[in-house]
């Protein structure tokens, strides 16, 4: 019992990352652009994230105001990216796989080296702790599972149903639904296309820069090169594996994490088991639910990937 | 949104150039259409009708030339100007979000009903129910735009221009996909309509012309090559305006053939995409070098027929005997070798691969054949006799044999798969929809070389909405309601009356 407790109130928090990262990469492709520079984004996100406590916040006496702060930054930042790939790949329709892969390697290129430049070597943050909600926190055996984390893993599952009601329930969630599927009837009907691209690519990337930034403030507590460790990718996959719906990422997001834990928690047992395998797990297992997920064409975004050309004749 | 409530008086579009690459689509265009006004766009296809009235509605912008509303010039840089203007647009290729439903769809354009937190669906669907209850065109709000047929979606089209409060109508070839009872109910409809607003339409069906217009302009090659009042002219003048020449629709007058059943459809049963079953024990024979027209209203099955026999979908029980032998549920390879042809409905996504080259596109089905391979290389050589013949010989007007297949006009897309699902000398033809939203004399060219087939002793189904296509080549008519087989009529059996009596669903013609 303890053992599954363990592995449950240990794969929560350890999806957040991916679940918010999913989440704005989901926008992005709902309105028919798929961002593989997520990773990129949320390297820059990570190393923002904790610049600002660790700079202006070392030794204060409350260091929340700039956790608030480094996580606001590495939004905004996030947020720019975002908008910096859509003026290559919308303004200038590049192929937007290839357009992906040059943010990544920028983003988490960029914030190594300033990483180095202003932080050094490895340095730890008080980063953000848990915050045990009152009373809930006791119920035993879901206390520790659900109510005894931080601040941010309880906003990241709210964002699962604001999410979906921004998607299916606000004119603007249907704008971005519409340019992802058929931008020329959006166009027909008087909706700007790119400028709905380009808000979700903002969205997108202020979410992939709060991933970021969750991994550095709140699950590791510091920066290294390594700390985002394809977790952009995966992202991008589970929106895939979730069919570009919200309550599906997340039971993706909490499937590869759970199994994360998992693979920790068979390790930390000393259960006799290869470590080379357990590691592989979660990764075998979104591939092979991925290979066998039904596939719904019909309700996804089929504009996925195509650059938006009022003139072109095909 | 600021909606400007203003009649509009006059519409004036004067010297309209504008070029694509390689295209002179619009050549010193002018036009004018006076408030209450019906004008007629005829011309053939790739005469630039569409580019014309996409720069009128913003989505192109003319090169040369300026538009005028109520005497005063106006720029419309997108359409969102246009609809500010009153100006409002029924395209031809449907322009909808098919994984949305019909009262999302129209949602997108009603901003009235948006507020920055909440989309007021409601106000949408009362709206779309105004609408639907003022003019008779009714539509399921909560289906899914890929759950429709094209005659529906069509529906939501028209429903969808009129919630969104057009003053000045531009409608491109509204009635190609109606029934022929809903073209007749479209037109009164339109007429009335035509009180209070202006008109622009552009068809190819020269009776509504006349039904419809008071004026009328032909284009030609992307310039205007006539301008007058519609009363004074027949429509066989029209059509030799148009065309350049003569038409004459060819017609079916050899007497019916007593061929061997080649295809045999026994109690199939299909399910549509919306899991319901579309196709009821459906019982049909087509013998060889006979034409059976399946005429019924468009989402009765015909989709679901077409797809069903090309090994596309799924058969739940019965069987297609095809020469004896059942291919239901065969791969489509399966059947294609097996020597059926298949002129698809939706041309541009099934017909061709539009990002493909003309001469690619003609050889789809037989790539892998040795005329056309050799350990596993294309023979580009053959590959390029072989569209430079068809391109003679089925009248392809491209360019060149290099140009992507989708950027041809509708008519030359269609004479490109005819061209190679004939050449294939396949042993039976299903031909779905094949003059949808072609001119004259694109479609008189089909219908001879469907006829010539015919006499070469192929059995053919066509698929059709149009009741002249139908009782211009069949032999034999099949009336298909709601899954099955109504009736079927021996052509000398078969007119406008008795046919559209059944496609309403009454079986028996006599009570009426």
């Amino acid at each position: 019992m303890n053992f599954i407790v363990n592995i449950l109130s240990l794969g929560i928090p350890f999806s957040v990352a991916l679940l918010i990262a999913s989440l704005g990469e989901m926008f992005n492709q709902r309105a028919g652009v798929f961002n593989l520079g997520c990773e990129g984004i949320m390297a820059m996100g990570a190393f923002l994230g904790m610049l600002v406590p660790y700079s202006i916040g070392q030794g204060g006496p409350t260091p929340g105001i700039y956790n608030v702060l480094g996580l606001a930054l590495a939004m905004g930042v996030g947020a720019l990216f975002g908008m910096l790939f859509g003026f290559v790949v919308v303004t200038f329709r590049a192929p937007q796989g290839i357009a992906g892969i040059g943010l990544q390697m920028f983003g988490v290129g960029t914030a190594g080296t300033l990483f180095r430049h202003f932080v050094g070597g490895t340095q730890s943050v008080p980063g953000i702790g848990n915050l045990p909600i009152p009373f809930l926190s006791k119920i035993p055996i879901l206390g520790p599972i659900f109510f005894s984390h931080n601040i941010l893993v309880y906003l990241a599952f709210l964002f699962v149903p604001t999410a979906w009601y921004i998607l299916f329930k606000t004119p603007w969630g249907l704008r971005v639904r519409a340019v992802g599927t058929n931008p020329r009837a959006a166009d027909s009907i008087g909706i700007q296309v790119n400028k709905v691209r380009y808000q979700a690519l903002a969205v997108g990337g202020a979410l992939a820069g709060l991933a970021g930034a969750y991994l550095s403030l709140c699950q590791a507590k510091m920066f290294s090169d390594e700390i985002i460790a394809g977790r952009g990718f995966i992202a991008v996959a589970l929106v895939y594996f979730g069919h570009w719906h919200p309550v599906k990422i997340m039971g993706g997001a909490l499937l590869f994490s759970l199994a994360q834990a998992l693979q920790l928690a068979i390790q930390g047992q000393g259960i006799n088991f290869p470590y080379e395998f357990a590691v592989m797990l979660p990764y075998v297992m979104v591939i092979v639910v991925l290979a066998f997920s039904r596939e719904s064409q019909l309700l996804g975004p089929t504009a996925l990937g195509q650059p938006f050309n009022r003139e072109k004749r095909i | 949104m600021e909606v400007t409530h203003k009649k509009i008086t006059s519409l004036r579009m004067e010297h309209i150039t504008k070029r694509f690459p390689g295209v002179l689509a619009s050549d010193d265009i002018t036009l004018t259409v006076e408030e209450g006004e019906v004008l007629a766009l005829v011309g053939e296809n790739g005469a630039g009708k569409t580019t014309l009235m996409n720069i009128l509605m913003g989505l192109y912008q003319p090169d040369e030339g300026r538009i005028l509303i109520n005497g005063e010039e106006v720029h419309f840089k997108s359409p969102n100007d246009a609809f500010d203007a009153g100006l409002g647009m029924v395209h031809q290729q449907y322009m909808l979000v098919p994984n949305m439903t019909v009262l999302e769809n129209i949602a997108l354009g009603y901003k009235q009903a948006w507020s920055p937190i909440k989309l007021d669906l409601g106000m949408v669907r009362e709206r779309i129910n105004e609408i639907s209850k003022k003019y008779g065109l009714f539509v399921d709000p909560d289906a899914y735009i890929w759950q429709l047929s094209v005659g529906e979606q069509q529906r939501v089209e028209l429903v969808k221009t009129l919630c969104l409060g057009a003053r000045f109508l531009i409608l491109d070839e509204p009635t190609s996909a109606l029934t022929p009872q809903e073209t007749d109910e479209l037109i009164v409809l339109l007429k009335r309509m035509s009180s209070e607003l202006s008109i622009i339409f552009i068809s190819h069906k020269l009776q509504e012309v006349k039904d419809l217009s008071d004026k009328i302009a032909i284009l030609r090659h992307g310039a205007m090559v006539f301008e007058g009042t519609t009363k004074d002219h027949s429509p066989s003048d029209i059509a030799a305006l148009m065309t350049g020449h003569e038409v004459d629709l060819p017609q079916n007058d050899a007497p019916s053939c007593n061929g061997t059943p080649v295809l045999d459809l026994k109690n199939l049963n299909v399910k549509s995409d919306r899991g319901f079953l579309a196709l009821k024990d459906l019982n049909l024979t087509i013998r060889g070098g006979e034409i059976v027209g399946l005429a019924g209203v468009s989402g009765n099955g015909q989709r679901e027929l077409a797809e069903a026999i090309n090994g596309l979908r799924k058969v739940e029980s019965g069987e297609i005997l095809f020469f004896g032998e059942n291919i239901a549920n065969k791969t489509p390879y399966h059947i294609i070798e097996a020597g059926m042809g298949y002129i698809p409905e939706e041309r541009n996504t099934e017909g061709i691969v539009p990002s493909f080259s003309m001469k690619e596109n003609l050889i789809l089905k037989d790539s892998g054949r040795d005329e056309f391979s050799k350990h596993s290389f294309l023979k580009n050589k053959a590959i390029e006799k072989n569209a430079n013949d068809l391109r003679v010989k089925f009248d392809i007007r491209s360019p060149n044999i290099h140009v992507a297949a989708g950027s041809l006009s509708g008519g030359n897309i269609q004479k490109v798969i005819l061209a190679r699902e004939i050449s294939r000398k396949p042993k039976f033809l299903i031909a779905v929809y094949p003059i949808r939203g072609l001119d004259l004399g694109a479609a008189e060219f089909i219908h001879k070389q469907l006829l010539e087939k015919r006499k070469e002793g192929i059995g053919i189904l066509l698929v059709s909405e149009e009741l002249d296509e139908i009782l211009d080549l069949s032999d034999r008519v099949a009336v298909i309601f709601k899954g099955q087989i109504q009736k079927v009529l021996d052509r000398k059996d078969a007119n406008r009356r008795s046919l559209g009596i059944l496609m309403a669903g009454v079986k028996d013609d006599q009570t009426v």
